[in-house]
C-alpha cells in the first residue's frame, strides 16, 4: 500500500464517521422549551405554521425580516422573525424546519426549510384541503 | 460504445437494449412534453379598508396554467364550514384575475383557505391565503357566504397532465430523471455484490471480481449523478443545496463507501488478493446502503419525500398520468445502466489483460467536489421562472453531461486500451 493510499482511505473513514454520527444527532430538532432555556445557541425547531397570527412582512421597511408564529411539535407557540424574504407557499407549507436561536422572546430564525408534499397525487390535494 | 463487440453480444441482448433505449425516448419526450395541471400561485391583498363596521379587501391571485380569461372562475373563502364569496371577480390574463372581498363587523377566524373554481382548471385552493387584518374574531361570529359554491368543487376537466403541486410545481418531472438514478445505482451495486459473493465462493475468481468493479464504477456514477440532481432541485424546493438530513447525508456516506472501494482496490497489485479484500469490503458496502438508505432513514425526521416514518417506494403516492411515465423511466434508465456496465466491464478485461502482461498499475478514479456557489439574484430568478420549470431543465443537463462525459472517457479508455493490447501482440 502506498502513503497515498492509505490518506485517502483514512479521509474516506474519517468523513464516513463524521456523516454517520450526524445522522444519530443533528438531524433531530428540538422544541422551543429547549432552545428558549439556552438563549443564544443554535437549534433546529421543527413545526407548522399557526394561521390565527399573521404573517408579517413588510418589503418597504425591511427586505429581509419576516414575522410568523410557529407551533413546535410539544404544541408551544412562540413568534419567529426569520431573517430572508417571505418564502413563497410559506402559508400552505405542511411542516417547518427553522435554524436559529431564542433571544428577547422570540426565536430568531437564520435559515428556514419547508417540507414538499410527499404525494405526488392531485385528488389528495383536494381532499386534504377540504377536510 | 457502438457495439464493438457485437459478436459476443447476442441478438437477444440488443433487442433490450433497444426496447430500453426506446422506452428511454419515450420517457423523456413525456418528461417535458406533458403539461402541468392548473395551480394557484400567489394570492395577495393589494387593498383593504377596514372601519368599525366592516372591511373590504381586495385580492389579487396568481395561477400557473390556468384559465381565467377563457372560462370564468368562482373565487370563495373557506375557513371550516364557513364560507365568504367574493365579488366583482375580474380575470387579467389567463393566469392573473383581480376579486374584492366585503366582511362585517366580525369574522369567525381571519385566516381563511382560498378557492378558485372554474369549468377548466377545476378546484384550485391556496391554505391560509388570505389573513383579514385588523379585522376582530369572535367564534360565534357567521358568514353570509353561500354553500352551494361548495357543490361545485371539481377536478381539472384537461387532457392528459401532471398534477400540480405547491411548491414542487413544475419540478414533479424530476422525478422520471432523479430517483431513477438511485434506482439504477441500487441494481448495479446489488450485481456487483452478487458477483463479490461468487468471487469469495470461488475463493478470489479475478473474472467475477472484474464483473463486480465494473458494476461499482458505472453505480457510482449513477450516484453522484442523484447527488448533483438532488442539490439542485433541494435548492429550489426546500431552499438548501445540502440539508442536514439522514436521507442525504445516507446518501453522500453510501457514494463515499464506495469511492473508498476503488481506492482500496488501487492500493493493492496482488490480482487474487485483491479480488479477495474488496470482495469483502464490498458486502460490507452493500449492507451499508441497505441500512443508510433504506432503513435509517425510516427512523428519523427527513424533509424527503417518502421518508421519516413511511414506507419508502410503496408511498410515492402517484398520480396515473405520473405513474405512466414513471415506471417506464426506471426501466428505461436501469437498461442504460447495464448496458454501461458491459462497457465497463469490456474497459475492466482489457485493463486485466494489460496489466497481466505489464504489471501496470490501476488508474485512479475521478474525484468529484461539491460547492456551495455564492447567491446571486439573477441566475437564481431563471430557476424559478414559469413554475421551477428550468430546475427540470438543469437536472436534465446534469443528467447528460455525466452521461456524455462518461461515454466520451469510456470510449477513449477502450481506444486506448485496445491500441495498447495491439501493440503488445505485435510485440
Amino acid at each position: 500500500m502506498k502513503k497515498t493510499h492509505i490518506v485517502l482511505l483514512l479521509l474516506v473513514a474519517g468523513l464516513m464517521g463524521t456523516f454517520v454520527a450526524s445522522i444519530t444527532s443533528t438531524s433531530r430538532s428540538v422544541g422551543f422549551a429547549t432552545a428558549f432555556a439556552d438563549p443564544g445557541t443554535e437549534y433546529k425547531v421543527s413545526g407548522t405554521l399557526v394561521t390565527e397570527f399573521p404573517v408579517e412582512y413588510n418589503p418597504l421597511e425591511n427586505t429581509t425580516l419576516t414575522k410568523f408564529h410557529l407551533q413546535d411539535k410539544e404544541g408551544n407557540v412562540q413568534e419567529v422573525w426569520l431573517q430572508e424574504a417571505k418564502p413563497t407557499g410559506l402559508e400552505r407549507s405542511e411542516s417547518i424546519d427553522l435554524y436559529g436561536k431564542a433571544n428577547d422572546g422570540h426565536f430568531h430564525a437564520t435559515e428556514m426549510l419547508m417540507k414538499c408534499p410527499s404525494k405526488y397525487n392531485e385528488q389528495n390535494h383536494l381532499v386534504e384541503d377540504n377536510a | 460504445m457502438t457495439g464493438a463487440n457485437s459478436t459476443a453480444t447476442s441478438r437477444y441482448v440488443w433487442g433490450i437494449r433497444i426496447a430500453g433505449m426506446a422506452i428511454l425516448a419515450y420517457v423523456l419526450a413525456m418528461t417535458f412534453a406533458v403539461p402541468l395541471g392548473p395551480g394557484l400561485v400567489d394570492v395577495a391583498t393589494v387593498r383593504q379598508e377596514v372601519t368599525a363596521s366592516s372591511g373590504v379587501f381586495e385580492l389579487e391571485i396568481t395561477g400557473h396554467n390556468t384559465h381565467f380569461a377563457s372560462n370564468a372562475p368562482l373565487v370563495f373563502l373557506k375557513n371550516g364550514d364557513h364560507i365568504v364569496n367574493a365579488s366583482a371577480i375580474k380575470s387579467l390574463g389567463e393566469t392573473k384575475l383581480k376579486c374584492r372581498i366585503r366582511v362585517g363587523k366580525f369574522l369567525p377566524a381571519r385566516s381563511w383557505d382560498v378557492y378558485v373554481n372554474n369549468g377548466m382548471d377545476g378546484t384550485m385552493s391556496y391554505a391560509n391565503g388570505f389573513f383579514a387584518t385588523d379585522v376582530a374574531t369572535n367564534p360565534k361570529a357567521t358568514t353570509d357566504g353561500d354553500a352551494a359554491v361548495l357543490d361545485y368543487l371539481s377536478a381539472p376537466n384537461l387532457p392528459f397532465h401532471f398534477p400540480f403541486q405547491p411548491n414542487i410545481m413544475e419540478t414533479i418531472r424530476n422525478l422520471m430523471l432523479h430517483v431513477p438514478m438511485w434506482f439504477t445505482m441500487f441494481l448495479l451495486m446489488g450485481i456487483s455484490f452478487a458477483q463479490s459473493i461468487r468471487t469469495l465462493r470461488l475463493g478470489g475468481d479475478t473474472d467475477r471480481d472484474l464483473k463486480a468493479v465494473a458494476s461499482v464504477k458505472v453505480g457510482l456514477w449513477f450516484g453522484v449523478l442523484g447527488l448533483l440532481t438532488g442539490s439542485l432541485w433541494a435548492r429550489f424546493t426546500w431552499g438548501a443545496w445540502w440539508v442536514d438530513d439522514p436521507q442525504l447525508n445516507g446518501a453522500f456516506v453510501t457514494v463515499l463507501v464506495y469511492a473508498g472501494y476503488l481506492v482500496l482496490r488501487a492500493s493493492i497489485q496482488e490480482p487474487l488478493l485483491r479480488a479477495r479484500l474488496s470482495g469483502v469490503y464490498n458486502l460490507f458496502g452493500f449492507c451499508l446502503l441497505v441500512v443508510l438508505l433504506m432503513v435509517l432513514p425510516r427512523f428519523t425526521e427527513s424533509l424527503h419525500p417518502g421518508k421519516g416514518g413511511n414506507p419508502a417506494f410503496s408511498s410515492y403516492d402517484l398520480d396515473s398520468a405520473l405513474r405512466l411515465v414513471f415506471y417506464p423511466a426506471v426501466l428505461g434508465w436501469m437498461v442504460l445502466g447495464t448496458w454501461m456496465y458491459s462497457a465497463a466491464l469490456k474497459a475492466e478485461r482489457m485493463r486485466h489483460r494489460l496489466s497481466e502482461a505489464r504489471l501496470t498499475k490501476a488508474s485512479m478514479p475521478l474525484g468529484m467536489l461539491l460547492m456551495t456557489p455564492a447567491s446571486t439574484s439573477g441566475w437564481e430568478a431563471w430557476f424559478l421562472s414559469s413554475g421551477k420549470l428550468n430546475v427540470v431543465v438543469g437536472v436534465a443537463v446534469i443528467i447528460f453531461a455525466g452521461l456524455a462525459l462518461w461515454g466520451w472517457r469510456m470510449r477513449r479508455e477502450l481506444k486506448s486500451l485496445s491500441e495498447d493490447l495491439e501493440r503488445l501482440k505485435t510485440n
